[in-house]
Order: C-alpha cells, then sequence, then structure tokens
C-alpha cells in the first residue's frame, strides 16, 4: 500500500530520533520513484499531499485555482469559525487587510528589533545558566516568539504563554479535546473584549492599536475582522518560530561538527539559517481547489483539498542536492518554508532575526550543549509541527575558557 | 558586456537577497520587495559574480536573473 493512503500529518510515525523526518523521507522517496509528487490520503475524508517542489510552486502562484480560503486542514477552532485572516483570504481581500500590517513587519522593522531581541534572548538565559540542565524549548525557544507577540500587541511578555495555549487550542485541542477548547476560547473572547475596549480608549503604538484606528476606503475595521487581526498575530507569530527554534537548537545539540563550524564561522550563520529553514520546515499550507484541475499528473475535482507539505517539498531532489544532508553554505536554496507569492509569510523578516539572534546569542554564551540523554526529546506534529521539548546538558555557567558567559 | 540583477515581477519581498548580499539589493519599500543597488558588475569578475550569483540563487520565486548592459 502506498505511504499516502493513511498519511496523516497529525499522527505520523515517530522514528528512533524523535522526529518524523524517516517517514517523511520515506514517502519522498515512493513519490520519486512512483514519479508521485501529489498522493491521495484517505484521512480526514481524503485530501491531496503535495510533496514535489515544482507542482507547489506552481499551486502556490495559482490563487485562482487553488484558493487559500481554507488555509488550514482540517481546520483550525479559530472564533466564529471564519476564515484565518490574511492567510485564509485570496485577494483582493487579502492585499487589503495586509496592507495594514506591512509597516510594522517590515524588513526595516524587524533589524530595528534585533537589540531587543538579543536582550530578552538574554534574560531567558541567565534564568538557567547556572543549572547545567534544561528543557530548552520550554525554557527560551517556546518563550521568544509569545513574548514577541505579546510585545508587538503592547501586552506584558510574560502574557505569551497563554497565547501559545491559545493557538494549540485552536490548532489541536479542537479536534482532541473540544470543551478543553471551548474554556480556552473563552478566556480569549474575554482577554480580546479587554485589550480591544483599552487600545480604543488608549491608542499605542503597538500594532494592534494601529489596525483598530485604521481606516480602509475610509471605514474603521468590524470588531470580528479586528478579532481575526489579533487572532492571525498569534497563529502567525508563535508556533512556526517555536519550532525552527527548538530544531536549530535540537540539531546544533547533537551535530556537534555544524555547531563547532558555526561558532568559527559566524558568517555562514546567515544561510545556515535558510538550511534549517528548508530542512526542517516547521509549517504547511492548505488550500483548496475552485475548478478541476490536472497537475502532477492528477486530476483534483473542484472542492478538494490539498496540503502543500512543505517538510518533503523541501527536500524534492530534483531541486535540491542531497536533500538530507546540512548543507550550510547551500545555493541555491530556493525553499518554501515561508511560504510563496502573495502569502509570502508576513512575519518573515523577523523570523529571520529571531533566529539568528538566538543562535548566536546561544552558542556564545553555551558554546558547548548536548542532547540529555535521561530525557528523550519530544516532536509535536501538526500542519506546523517541530521540537516540543529538547532536554539538554552542557557545563553549569556556560561560558567556556575565551568565551563569553554573559553578555 | 557589463551586469546587473534584474527583480521581476514574482518578488514577493523574502528578503533573502539582501541579506545575502546587501552591496548588491536592498529594500525598496515596506513589503520588502527587492531593488538592485550595485554597480554594475564585470563578467570577468568572477567574486563579484559569484556574489551576484548567490543573491539570484536564493530566490524562492525565482525572480532574480542577470541583466547585460
Amino acid at each position: 500500500m502506498s505511504l499516502f493512503t493513511n498519511f496523516d500529518h497529525y499522527n505520523p510515525p515517530i522514528g528512533p530520533d524523535g522526529t518524523p523526518y524517516e517517514f517523511f523521507e520515506a514517502l519522498r522517496d515512493e513519490a520519486i520513484e512512483t514519479n508521485t509528487p501529489i498522493g491521495w490520503s484517505e484521512v480526514y475524508g481524503g485530501f491531496w499531499v503535495v510533496t514535489g517542489w515544482e507542482e507547489a510552486q506552481q499551486i502556490q502562484r495559482d490563487p485562482a485555482v487553488f484558493s487559500s480560503t481554507e488555509v488550514t486542514f482540517p481546520a483550525f477552532g479559530t472564533p466564529g469559525g471564519r476564515p484565518v485572516m490574511l492567510a485564509g483570504h485570496d485577494d483582493p481581500a487579502h492585499m487589503k487587510y495586509r496592507r495594514l500590517l506591512q509597516v510594522p513587519f517590515s524588513p526595516s522593522q524587524a533589524i530595528a528589533m534585533t537589540e531587543y531581541f538579543r536582550k530578552d534572548v538574554n534574560l531567558l538565559i541567565d534564568k538557567f545558566i547556572s543549572s547545567g540542565r534544561v528543557d530548552i524549548v520550554e525554557a527560551l525557544t517556546q518563550e521568544i516568539p509569545g513574548r514577541m507577540t505579546a510585545m508587538l500587541i503592547g501586552a506584558p511578555p510574560e502574557e505569551g504563554s497563554m497565547f501559545r495555549t491559545w493557538v494549540h487550542s485552536m490548532a489541536m485541542e479542537v479536534h482532541k479535546d473540544p470543551e478543553g477548547a471551548g474554556r480556552h476560547m473563552r478566556d480569549m473572547d474575554a482577554y480580546w473584549e479587554k485589550l480591544l475596549a483599552d487600545r480604543r480608549k488608549n491608542r499605542g503604538d503597538d500594532v494592534m492599536s494601529q489596525v483598530i484606528h485604521a481606516e480602509i476606503d475610509g471605514e474603521r475595521l468590524t470588531d470580528e475582522e479586528l478579532y481575526d487581526f489579533f487572532v492571525i498575530l498569534l497563529i502567525g507569530g508563535i508556533d512556526n518560530t517555536v519550532y525552527l527554534l527548538g530544531d536549530m537548537l535540537w540539531r546544533l545539540a547533537w551535530d556537534k561538527e555544524l555547531r563547532r563550524r558555526l561558532v568559527r564561522k559566524p558568517e555562514l550563520l546567515e544561510s545556515a539559517i535558510d538550511e534549517f529553514l528548508r530542512m526542517y520546515s516547521p509549517n504547511m499550507s492548505a488550500r483548496i481547489t475552485t475548478e478541476a484541475v490536472e497537475i502532477g499528473g492528477v486530476r483534483m475535482e473542484a472542492g478538494q483539498h490539498l496540503v502543500n507539505f512543505h517538510p518533503i517539498i523541501n527536500r524534492d531532489p530534483r531541486q535540491f542536492p542531497n536533500p538530507d544532508v546540512f548543507v550550510a553554505e547551500r545555493s541555491p536554496n530556493r525553499h518554501f518554508a515561508l511560504g510563496l507569492g502573495i502569502h509570502r509569510c508576513l512575519g518573515t523578516h523577523l523570523v529571520r532575526v529571531e533566529a539568528t539572534v538566538v543562535a548566536e546569542e546561544f552558542m556564545a554564551r553555551i558554546p558547548e550543549w548536548e542532547l540529555d540523554q535521561q530525557r528523550p526529546s519530544k516532536w509535536f506534529p501538526g500542519q506546523t509541527g517541530g521540537m516540543a521539548s529538547v532536554p539538554i546538558v552542557f557545563p553549569p555557567g556556560g561560558g567556556m575558557p575565551g568565551e563569553r558567559p554573559n553578555p | 558586456m557589463l551586469q546587473v540583477i534584474e527583480v521581476g515581477d514574482y518578488c514577493a519581498g523574502h528578503g533573502k537577497c539582501y541579506r545575502i548580499a546587501p552591496e548588491l539589493l536592498r529594500a525598496a519599500d515596506d513589503h520588502g520587495h527587492a531593488e538592485y543597488i550595485g554597480p554594475a558588475i564585470d563578467p570577468a569578475d568572477k567574486a563579484a559574480v559569484a556574489r551576484g550569483l548567490n543573491a539570484i540563487n536564493c530566490c524562492p520565486e525565482q525572480a532574480l536573473s542577470w541583466k547585460t548592459l
């Protein structure tokens, strides 16, 4: 039986390294051997699994046929069951909304936040550096994006972990424990109503204040539209980055040669971050067909779901020679980890800054670390997936002779 | 013949090119679209060609290409 048939991105087989990549590679190899870059899964009522790079490019460049209106599959439990803001809209609605966030997510704004990030990352490292043992996801990589998102929203950084809980409720808990998800959603509703009322009265310089007081064609956004903006800042800003950072530090924990090379040659970090994004793409994007179409040797009917499976697409050997090998200076490296075309991830520039700062500061302060053999790392599957727990050990105090124990 | 990098319509503002080759490209707007700011490159200047090629090759949209002046 084909590996496509029972493919379930929320339940992939986990291999001996604690990740599903052994299975992903097997699925990719089947796709190549049988010349089936797009296969059919029977799970969740049936959907197309896109594994080919060229096919994914064609799909993401053709929003008229491959609509983003069902960009999550199975659908996230968003408030009111409405489409995910921005990511779940086609143009012209998508661009109308996107323009409102262009400035705060511009390349120059991302660079301007570098030093803020650096300070925040070091504050978090300070909390565990003397211990010599930590779950790096719990203590660092899941904290950073939540705190960052809180800062963008104008909330205290500590509220970031609450935001992450809500993202999980919408993405995962809603399918496994609807009652629990309902409780979390009511908490989020209450938080949002308070935030909205406050920002209407007290306009700040945060992103939500800008959106709340913005006008499109002379009109303010509705309360529902504003809530959806809040939700997409959470969905888009947190999990992708949590998993990218966790996967990066996990890989560097066991790949000492790579880690030492990056410490010796920090100028490689820029391209290495793209290689992390390629090899451990945390996110995949779903589409729904608006009409019957033939692509990649299959015929899709109108109204069928498909998932661009970026963790496999970005290891397509037709595009990436030796796709399962980490090549820090890989070129070309045209991965789709941060989306493509009009739906290029809005937070692209922030993600790169976050990843760069985390790698720089972590390697400077804790140049030698390894996986904790007593406590295995754990993978979190889903439409956004990656390392959810990476216990590590390192010399207490972190710094090695000649290195930098404190910022 | 001297060459420059042409930024095509597919540019979606990923920003990889100007992070990799800031001496050749920069963000032209808040969306992050790229624009060429470098000097014209002599094909005999192998180092400059390599830097340009790196920028061209990193674009996921395949929006960058050489343009001969």
